[in-house]
């Protein structure tokens, strides 16, 4: 099967994110790291386009953003962690019943034919 | 690691943000960018083929950078490209124009404060007269205050523009002669700003208040220098980087 193309992700990756950010905290890289292992390496995205998308959730209150502890113990710059906001639930609820809908709608169409 | 410095500099640096989210930015992009970097490294890669591979999976940088400038919120985009953000282009000249006027109004509305509290405290107690008595003492000595600061600003911004310029080109004389003069610019400056509110405070009700205003003055020129001199070693440190 070929990779999924990130023209046809568009749209979908904001619900992505959600969904991931859904199972707990986390930062970007390790977002990106989750999508890419669920989406069995078919998934072909380019890794900037995740930030974008982190700022606008952000920017919308559905998740907040904050800097890991200084005195975590790593080297190297601070790493923002993401958690889903009581607004982010909510929406990430509304994209999964659109989704839900939206296959139910088209799967039939696709499979066997209008 | 230079290479993702550079890179990451070159991606935000042309975004029209607060100085804050775009610092924010860089070390997200950074941290990310470090992260794949040492798993490419881990599989093998040398660092520099695995730092270039880093940038490659980020994307397109043109794409990426619209993107990301998209993401901004549009009051803080106007704000900060009306005001402060450098135009294709524009000459050091007219950007430090532009700069000084963003600064002068709110050099402005900084001196404006004390004589509003001064104005409104004679009326209060004393009556009208009292007021205009304050605002003519006061306003003459402000507005001559504020040309010469609004100079001063200029002169500052154009010089620290051209050590910018040196810095980059690693023009190591040239650099510390317009940092110089920027210093001292700035030092004349504070002088000046002090003496001025000094008067203003003495001709309001607000006497009590004078050593805390030369203190203050003297604390931002103090702060100024300080971060004067951390920007432009880190500039130079980084440039001297990317060369």
């Amino acid at each position: 099967m070929d990779a999924i193309q990130r023209d046809e992700l568009r749209g979908h990756l904001e619900t992505l994110v959600l969904s991931v950010l859904g199972t707990g905290e986390m930062h970007g890289y390790e977002v990106l790291r989750r999508l890419c292992l669920r989406g069995e390496g078919m998934l072909e995205m380019k890794e900037g386009s995740l930030y974008p998308v982190l700022y606008r959730l952000e920017a919308a209150g559905h998740i907040r953003g904050r800097w890991e502890s200084e005195h975590a113990v790593r080297r190297g710059p601070r790493r923002r962690v993401y958690r889903l906001t009581a607004s982010g639930t909510r929406e990430l609820d509304a994209r999964r019943d659109r989704w839900r809908a939206f296959v139910r709608i088209l799967n039939p169409i696709v499979e066997h034919g209008a | 690691m230079n290479t993702l410095h550079t890179f990451v500099d070159g991606l935000v640096g042309p975004i029209v943000a607060s100085p804050l989210r775009k610092r924010g930015m860089r070390e997200e992009l950074l941290g990310h960018l470090r992260e794949t970097t040492a798993e490419g490294e881990a599989a093998g890669l040398s660092p520099g083929a695995a730092a270039s591979a880093a940038i490659a999976r980020l994307g397109e940088p043109s794409a990426l950078r619209q993107s990301l400038q998209d993401s901004v919120p549009g009051v803080e985009r106007w704000l900060f490209w009306s005001m402060i953000a450098r135009r294709d282009e524009e000459s050091d000249l007219r950007y430090a124009a532009r700069l000084t006027s963003f600064l002068g109004s709110i050099l402005l509305v900084v001196m404006l404060m004390p004589v509003v509290a001064g104005v409104l405290a004679a009326g209060l107690f004393r009556g009208y007269d009292a007021a205009v008595a304050v605002l003519l003492k006061v306003l003459p000595i402000l507005m001559t205050g504020f040309v010469f600061a609004s100079l001063i600003i200029f002169v500052a911004q154009w010089l620290d523009l051209r050590m910018q310029r040196c810095i980059a080109a690693q023009r190591r004389l040239a650099s510390v002669l317009h940092g110089l003069l920027f210093v001292a610019s700035i030092s004349i400056l504070c002088h000046a700003m002090a003496n001025a509110m000094l008067h203003v405070v003495r001709d309001t009700f607000l006497h009590g208040l004078q050593a805390d205003v030369y203190l203050a003055t003297l604390g931002i020129a103090m702060l100024c220098l300080v971060g004067v001199s951390v920007d432009g070693w880190h500039r130079w440190q980084r440039a001297r980087g990317a060369a």
